[in-house]
């Protein structure tokens, strides 16, 4: 029997969110007309080293991971991608964003119409097991140049910082010398300096906004957030993506202000681990029925905010860049900051390299955005961000949260079963005490 | 005040009927494709045993992986709250239950009150779960009903797979080659059950009393095997493919 409410918050549609899905759309356009437009298009990972290249001036970076979501969002076009990859040699255990991409370019298809967009040259780190070898093989593929950066292994220690920084800055340097050779263009290192300030302030806004969700009721949605960290991922560092997130943290903070709900039903808060199934976003939208709001993940909080995490444990956004009283004299300066930007980062840092550490980081979200529970996927797509999970989950439950896994694919709709995922998910919600809401 | 629960299992429809919280009549009838004729069927069993008419029930809860198929049905559950509530009925000391019915295996963690307080279920796999008994009785050439009374005469443990039936289904086949014997072989099958469900139900924490319920729990090999495993004997009840209707209703009438 369906549950009537005798409360519901104010609710309302976002402002921004038809500008963010205009972004994105003209992103993947950029992408295609790169070249025709005499741009250089630079291929890498999706937020990864994209603001590298803003020195070289009029180029676009074609991230693959948000590609390779985007694709996995839509099966019928995923699975012939996907097979593609796999009738290439590869296996089915490899990275999923990787798979879709790749299928993508060896069938010479683009999601957004036409051939597979061909990249001048690629840019990648070691950020995980696939990636130096993802772009690696997409540059042979097309017959361009790429180079690949070594990163040095989190987390950091007592014996850190100097030596990680200094041998990750002094490859970005060689990376921009090279950029400069490949092609033919002289590197500007005040748009460096712009496109780093830029990403910097973005970062620290984007985390600011998930701040935001700490307050009751929370003014955003996972499931609409997931679209909002978008531009940060494929638009870093970059004019327009500072702009959105700028009005986007007004209209939040107005939202709060103003006590408006992004669930009007709002009566438990729980947070979603993990890359969600682009596929199947549905699973955010079968707990509302319920009053359950998804509040944020650490995934999605690290991937593309600038945290500040204190000995006490506590997620603070970082201070804005000009607090910071960093001078740039030179590009060496500027490397060397943003060297430690990247690999500071709280997904470096933590959920890649440490159980423990992860587990403490999705704890003290929990305790500090005032959850109740957590939807865990075991996202068999990703070996990064999908390991520790259950490691996680017995730290999770053994202070007492309740805790749900379900397992599926965050872009192979192969490794998703609906009807399994929903059943669990809805025992879950009535183990805590939930039933659904009448629309009354 | 009567009430109604229909289980929509993978193999089959169950239908309990309670009258003040004591039943009136079950039923259970053997699935077909099409779920609300089955349901259908089985609901007019029960009506027919407990001599009243639909419109006599006040609640009907639908519970099951089909329940969302009964149009007439004027609620619905998970299968986890009908098997911890149906268990907490019969057995108020059982804090945790494991269900094993045709196609799934759960672990429930529940409270005196019958409440859950956590969960855990198989995987995509139906090994350790009730069709994989019966694809495996007809590997070795006899009835699923004869699978429990051939393995207790066996005292021999052959390690076999567990993580696929397809490939446990090709062992089987092997260990016909080996010239191993059907007793041996189907108390082999009860033990990969007995492994795969204690490992799925440590992951919420054995706590006794424990209650074992769904169709499985019929099957006296795969009980003996379990009893190992878990250290204890699980509580069985007569009817223990009933308990998820049975817990249905129960939760139409709260």
């Amino acid at each position: 029997m369906k549950q009537v409410l005798d409360r519901r918050y104010q609710t309302r549609p976002l402002q921004n969110w038809n500008k963010c899905r205009e972004l994105r759309l003209k992103y993947y356009q950029d992408v295609a007309s790169a070249r025709q437009q005499g741009k250089l298009l630079i291929g890498g990972s999706a937020g990864g080293l994209s603001i590298l290249p803003s020195g070289l001036g009029n180029a676009v970076w074609f991230g693959g991971e948000t590609y390779g979501a985007t694709v996995g969002a839509d099966p019928a076009f995923s699975y012939p991608c996907m097979e593609a990859t796999e009738a290439a040699g590869l296996g089915r255990d490899t990275c999923v964003y990787f798979r879709n991409y790749f299928g993508s370019m060896l069938l010479d298809k683009y999601y957004f119409g036409g051939s597979f967009p061909k990249a001048d040259f690629y840019v990648q780190s070691h950020s995980c097991d696939v990636h130096s070898k993802w772009y690696q093989a997409a540059s042979e593929h097309f017959g361009v140049p790429f180079f690949g950066i070594d990163m040095p292994p989190g987390p950091w220690g007592e014996d850190r910082t100097e030596e990680r920084v200094n041998y990750f800055a002094g490859q970005l340097l060689d990376a921009i010398d090279w950029m400069e050779k490949v092609s033919g263009r002289k590197y500007d290192d005040e748009k460096f300096a712009r496109a780093v300030i830029n990403e910097w302030e973005s970062a620290r806004l984007w985390a600011e906004i998930c701040v935001l969700n700490q307050t009751v009721p929370a003014p955003l949605d996972q499931k609409s957030m997931l679209v909002l960290f978008l531009p940060m991922m494929v638009l870093r560092g970059t004019d327009r993506s500072l702009e959105f997130y700028r009005e986007l943290k007004a209209e939040v903070e107005e939202r709060v202000r103003d006590g408006i709900a992004a669930l009007a039903t709002e009566r438990y808060r729980y947070l979603h681990e993990g890359i969600p199934p682009w596929h199947f976003l549905r699973v955010f939208r079968i707990l509302e029925e319920y009053g359950a709001v998804s509040l944020g993940s650490l995934y999605m909080f690290a991937m593309a905010g600038h945290w500040d995490v204190g000995e006490d444990g506590v997620w603070r956004p970082l201070p804005p860049f000009e607090r910071l009283g960093v001078q740039f004299k030179n590009r060496e300066d500027i490397a060397r900051f943003y060297a430690e930007t990247y690999i500071g980062n709280i997904n470096y840092q933590g959920s890649f390299w440490s159980a423990a550490v992860k587990s403490r980081q999705v704890l003290q979200i929990y305790d500090q955005w005032h959850a109740e529970g957590v939807v865990m996927h075991l996202n068999r797509g990703c070996k990064g961000t999908g390991g520790y999970m259950l490691e996680n989950r017995l730290e999770l439950i053994k202070a007492g949260i309740p805790v749900v896994a379900y397992e599926g694919n965050a872009a192979d709709r192969r490794d998703f079963d609906e009807a399994q995922v929903i059943d669990r998910l809805e025992s879950f919600v009535e183990s805590q005490g939930l039933t659904k809401i009448s629309r009354e | 005040m009567i009430t109604a629960g229909v289980d929509v299992g993978a193999e089959t429809v169950k239908v309990v009927i309670l009258k003040d919280g004591e039943v009136l009549a079950s039923s259970i009838v053997k699935a077909g494709l099409d779920r609300q004729k089955s349901a259908e069927e089985a609901m007019g069993n029960a009506l027919n045993a407990a001599k009243i008419s639909k419109s006599n029930i006040q609640k009907i809860t639908a519970t099951g992986i089909g329940r969302k198929e009964i149009s007439w049905a004027t609620d619905m559950v998970t299968e986890i709250a009908a098997a911890a509530k149906g268990a907490n009925k019969l057995f108020p000391s059982a804090r945790t239950v494991i269900d094993i019915g045709a196609e799934e295996s759960r672990g429930v963690k529940v409270n005196a009150d019958g409440k859950v307080i956590d969960f855990a279920k198989n995987e995509k796999c139906a090994a350790g779960v009730g069709s994989f008994v019966e694809s495996m009785s007809r590997a070795i050439e006899t009835t699923v009903e004869q699978m429990g009374p051939l393995s207790l005469k066996s005292d021999k443990i052959i390690p076999m797979n567990v993580t696929c039936v397809v490939f446990a289904e090709s062992e089987v086949v092997s260990l016909i080659h080996a010239k191993q014997t059907k007793e041996d072989i189907a108390r082999a099958i009860h033990e990969a059950i007995a492994t795969r469900t204690t490992s799925m139900v440590r992951r919420v924490g054995i706590e006794k009393d424990i209650a074992l319920i769904g169709g499985v729990a019929n099957n006296p090999g795969v009980i003996e095997r379990l009893t190992q495993h878990l250290g204890t004997a699980p509580l069985v009840p007569k009817d223990p493919q009933l308990v998820g209707a049975l817990g249905a209703a129960l939760l139409a009438a709260s």
